[in-house]
């Protein structure tokens, strides 16, 4: 437990004063995540390059790896405008209410085990060990959606009251899926605590990428609509509503919502590597130390947020009816069913592997059926639909 | 456990600090004009005509309701999942109640009976994005009366006193010259 | 598992009304809607279901003295008080059923929702007519609510359904929140959200719960009791609570009027007796909470005169036959309140045997208005005019009707008013039955003036269309009224067994 961790250490280790350890790890988890979210900002403009066979930014610094600095520079000299016709408060509130919770999920999220270095106990390489973490994340996920409303609603701009509806809408659709498909992890390990979590997936050495294969794909898709990205960046859908929720701001207003957009991201792929892919953990070795475990985890998130990436200059957008119907009518239905077939496995004490096996004996025939593209979406292509 | 909030809250501090000391310095670094202009709502050049404030699609209030619902059931089944987990793997505090299988009876109600509302919200199409209406058909307009007749009507008018004239003869002779 | 299991036994009524809305609804949606005529027998049958398990329950407590045991955790008792009322809850929503499938303006509408929500509402009353559990208590009050409020606005399309029904929940709304915010005030106080728990002293000679705070400070429990009254108010249409009343009857579909008068309003009243006699009356209940209880006593008698006095006033002006009807039932409201103020035993059983009555006599009254609504397309008592001719069974059987909710003999109403008259002298409360008699001859005036629209004018022009079926079925409540006005044992018997399982102290004069 995360107090005795603190006070009931070996005594032979020495140890921080708490506050110290608690400023000093706020900082190193807020370094990593900004420096993170800045670079994916870079990595954003090369990955686009690269896929379109481009070069990319390289003229600040070497590769243009400095660029995300002069960004936020410039972004800082930029003139600051709040229209006429805004509502001023939610207008300067919306932004923080982005920023913020966004990059608070990150609080709980367990990068690796006690950090020892030689005689210094550190403690857990996370700022909080909640046994409720995962209760925690969801709250937190929630709110994400108010930054999004309230900056389309208080611009006073159609454009941006449009992107903020459709946004919100299309996140609240999507969270439930996100969270039943959380729930059917929980039920599988038993816990709402995140290490433990990640633990007991190491310890069984069956992620749940592999026996709960459903929520996992249902969480990565989730996650996406989530996090407002291609190919369900509504909110922002450029050809229709210019900048969407986010049209009317400026300055440093603006880099706080592309903040919070890249922090949500940053956050999600934490999560998906902690919910199934079983955190820091290698397979078939049962304990690693934590200068083992951090790296492992960073290249299992790091390929998340490549695969965001990926899919943003791979797909086209989807439209809106088909966001909802996807939403709604395939993925909501599913999850249901999926934590249903969980909580009978576990009450039923069978051997976890059997769920992949039924869902590919269930639902590969099951698409191949009806998953064609019906005709009724082909002839609606041309016309476009209301949002 | 309570100190984990507390680390938690300083976070919360520090993110909020980090967040406001941006906004402060951008302020004192950025220029500030004076031009009305720039005060404007962007609508793409256009004069924008009246509030955004303005009523907006029900169905983004359906989709919320019927959100809320779900949100809620989610919210009983945190629990519910932690306890079947804990009774059925005879670990934590559900052991040796003999909640399991009347847990996993219950859920499996509740989860029914919630199903049966999508299914509801579902049957009545209150899920489609694309409404279909079940009304008539679209005519093309009708053309305008005029006060002289058409060139149209006016033969229409000549072929209609000859059939009326002439009798039954001649139908098969129009019809060929139509053909 | 087996515990579980054998709770799941005692509430097989509610189980099985659950399941039949459930399976309503499905239907409904499987049949889209095409023929909502199979949905009502579906619902006629269920509800005989339901019904047969609750007889069977009631033999059982009968047998038992009426006993309460209480299931699923302790928060649902089951007890003969209990059942008497879901029993009358059972037979009107078979009734309101019938009605809608009588009603033409209503086959037009006729939808399987509209069973579904009724039987939803039938599950909100079974569960807040039987516990002890405040939390549960607002649970069921909100479903009836909720179902209520969208049965009132069934008509959408019609402006007054609608008014009725935003009307309705923005009233219910409130008066719920006043009420939560009194429970959540009295859970404080108490501890304890279990009203069994709540007024009973523990033995030891010190005051716990209720007494403990009344010795210290009474203004907190006072504001929370009353709080909560003002609930109750609203759902039984007390003065000064009752202003949705007449708005919301009018504009509502008249079977849901129906259903608001009669079965919800006598759930309401359930919860009313239920909550008084466990906090003030049970038997072990403290002194100081007793002395405290006359108070409350004397309070719903003052509220019980403003009531019948206002409802009655008000009904003599009216010309539309539905509205004076919703005035009406808030003078009954008076009426049914004077058992309660007596605040003894004899006068709950009274209350609740006038409750039985008033099902009787307003789903008549109420199925008359549905059928002339139908001939004459309109609710003017003066469209009544001299149709007691063109269809003499169903006016007659009204004039029983009507002199049953004046309170005359030999009817069931008149019974009933008797009861609550001779408890009121008995607790003291001379002068509140002296008002309930002289609002009673008021109340003459405008029953008869029906009477007389239908008998005492020229004959109409009109024909109204036979309908056999509607007319036996009225015929049959009519018959009911009187005879259970004659004979008037089981119904005094039942309602006495309902009451002792109240578990309430005989009066200690």
């Amino acid at each position: 437990m995360p107090v005795e961790a603190v006070t009931l250490a070996d005594t032979t280790t020495k140890e921080l004063p708490l506050l110290v350890l608690w400023l000093f790890k706020a900082g190193l988890i807020y370094g990593g995540l900004l420096g993170t979210a800045a670079l994916m900002t870079l990595a954003e403009r090369k990955v686009s390059a690269w896929i379109q066979y481009r070069i990319g930014p390289n003229r600040v610094g070497p590769w243009g790896l400095l660029q995300p600095l002069a960004d936020g520079v410039k972004f800082i000299f930029k003139e600051e405008v709040v229209p006429d016709g805004a509502n001023p408060l939610m207008f300067r509130l919306a932004p923080i209410l982005s920023a913020v919770p966004a990059m608070l999920a990150i609080a709980v999220i367990p990068f690796a085990g006690e950090v020892k270095i030689g005689d210094w106990s550190f403690g857990t390489l996370s700022i909080a060990n909640l046994d409720i973490s995962v209760l925690y994340v969801g709250a937190l996920t929630g709110l994400s959606v108010y930054g999004v409303i309230l900056g389309g609603w208080s611009s006073n701009s159609k454009y941006s009251l449009l992107g903020g509806l459709r946004a919100s809408a299309q996140m609240i659709s999507y969270e439930l899926t996100l969270l039943l498909a959380v729930l059917s992890v929980v039920l599988m390990n038993g816990s709402l605590d995140l290490r433990a979590i990640a633990a007991d997936q190491a310890s069984t050495g069956m992620w749940n990428a592999i026996v709960q294969p459903v929520a996992f794909v249902l969480f990565v898709i989730a996650m996406f609509a989530e996090t407002n990205r291609h190919p369900f960046d509504f909110a922002e859908c450029e050809p229709e509503l210019v900048g969407g929720f986010h049209t009317e701001y400026s300055s440093m207003k603006f880099a706080l919502f592309f903040l919070g957009e890249y922090c949500a991201m940053v956050v999600m792929a934490c999560l998906a590597t902690t919910f199934f892919l079983g955190g820091g953990a290698l397979p078939f070795i049962a304990e690693l130390a934590w200068y083992v475990e951090l790296p492992v985890f960073c290249a299992k998130a790091s390929s998340f947020l490549f695969l965001f990436l990926w899919v943003r200059w791979t797909l086209p957008r989807f439209r809106y009816d088909q966001l909802m119907t996807l939403g709604w009518q395939v993925m909501l239905p599913l999850a249901l069913v999926n934590l249903f077939v969980t909580g009978a496995v576990v009450a039923l004490g069978w051997h976890p592997l059997l769920m992949p096996l039924l869902a590919i004996a269930v639902l590969v025939p099951f698409a191949l059926l009806f998953g064609r593209p019906r005709p009724r979406s082909e002839s609606l292509t041309h016309e476009g639909a209301a949002g | 456990m309570y100190f984990d909030y507390l680390n938690v809250l300083i976070f919360c501090a520090v993110g909020l600090g980090f967040v406001f000391v941006n906004l402060i310095i951008a302020s004192f670094l950025r220029p500030k004009r004076k031009v009305t202009e720039g005060l404007e709502t962007y609508e793409c050049g256009e004069e924008p005509i009246g509030d955004a404030w303005i009523q907006f699609d029900i169905r983004y209030y359906t989709v919320a309701l019927v959100y809320v619902i779900f949100a809620v059931e989610i919210a009983f089944l945190f629990p519910w999942a932690i306890v079947l987990g804990e009774s059925f793997r005879g670990t934590g505090a559900a052991v040796g109640t003999g909640i399991g299988a009347f847990a996993l009876i219950e859920g499996i109600v509740f989860i029914v009976i919630l199903f049966l509302g999508l299914a509801y919200v579902w049957a009545k199409g209150d899920l489609d994005w694309v409404l279909s209406f079940s009304g008539p058909a679209y005519q093309p307009p009708q053309e305008r009366a005029r006060f002289l007749p058409s060139v149209h009507e006016l033969q229409e008018l000549a072929e209609a006193r000859n059939d009326e004239g002439d009798g039954e003869g001649d139908e098969a002779e129009e019809n060929e010259e139509a053909a | 598992m087996d515990r579980y299991l054998a709770d799941l036994g005692l509430i097989a009524p509610e189980l099985v009304l659950t399941l039949l809305s459930l399976v309503v609804l499905v239907w409904d949606l499987v049949t889209k809607g095409r023929d909502s005529r199979q949905v009502a027998y579906l619902s006629l049958a269920g509800l005989g279901v339901v019904a047969y398990l609750l007889l069977g329950q009631w033999g059982d407590l009968a047998a038992t003295g009426g006993k309460a045991e209480t299931v699923a955790f302790g928060m649902v008792t089951i007890d003969a008080f209990g059942t008497f009322f879901k029993l009358f809850t059972v037979g009107s929503l078979a009734v309101v059923i019938l009605f809608v499938l009588a009603d033409r303006r209503e086959r037009k509408h006729g939808i399987g929702e509209y069973y579904f929500l009724l039987l939803g509402a039938g599950i909100g009353v079974f569960f807040m007519v039987s516990t002890n559990n405040l939390l549960l208590l607002m649970l069921g009050l909100e479903l009836l609510s909720l179902a209520s409020y969208s049965l009132a606005g069934f008509h959408k399309s019609e402006r007054r359904s609608a008014e009725a029904s935003m009307k309705y929940v923005i009233f219910g709304g409130l008066s719920a929140g006043i009420m939560l915010y009194g429970i959540s005030l009295l859970y404080g106080l108490t501890g304890t959200i279990d009203l069994n728990e709540m007024g009973i002293a523990d033995g030891s000679g010190w005051p716990v719960g209720l007494a403990a705070q009344f010795a210290q400070d009474p203004v907190p429990v006072a504001v929370a009791i009353v709080l909560i009254l003002a609930g109750f108010a609203y759902k039984v249409s007390v003065v000064p609570f009752h202003f949705w009343t007449p708005d919301v009857y009018e504009g509502a579909p008249t079977p849901v009027t129906t259903f608001l008068a009669v079965a919800s309003k006598a759930a309401g009243f359930a919860v009313l007796l239920r909550f008084v006699g466990a906090l003030f009356l049970v038997e072990g209940v403290d002194s100081t909470v007793a002395a405290y209880g006359e108070r409350i006593g004397l309070l719903i008698a003052i509220l019980a005169a403003v009531t019948m006095t206002l409802g009655n006033l008000s009904a003599l002006r009216q010309t539309s036959m539905k509205r004076m009807l919703a005035y009406s039932s808030i003078a009954h409201a008076g009426y049914v309140l004077m058992g309660l103020a007596a605040m003894t035993p004899a006068g709950f059983s009274a209350a609740m045997f006038y409750l039985a009555a008033y099902y009787f006599m307003n789903l008549g009254a109420f199925g008359f208005l549905l059928y002339f609504e139908g001939v004459n397309k309109s609710e003017d008592i003066d469209a009544l005019k001299g149709m007691g001719w063109k269809a003499p069974v169903v006016s007659i059987v009204m004039v029983a009707f009507l002199v049953s909710l004046t309170g005359l003999p030999p009817t069931v109403g008149f019974y009933g008013k008797l009861l609550l008259f001779y408890e009121g002298v008995d607790a003291g409360l001379g002068w509140l039955v002296l008002i309930a008699a002289l609002n009673s001859v008021v109340s003459l005036f405008y029953y008869f003036r029906i009477a007389k629209a239908l008998f005492l004018s020229e004959p109409a022009e009109r024909e109204a269309e036979p309908q056999p079926f509607f007319t036996g079925f009225l015929a049959l409540l009519g018959v009911g009224t009187i005879l259970f006005g004659i004979y008037t044992e089981p119904l005094q018997n039942w309602s006495e067994t309902g009451t002792d399982s109240l578990g309430i102290a005989e009066a200690s004069e």
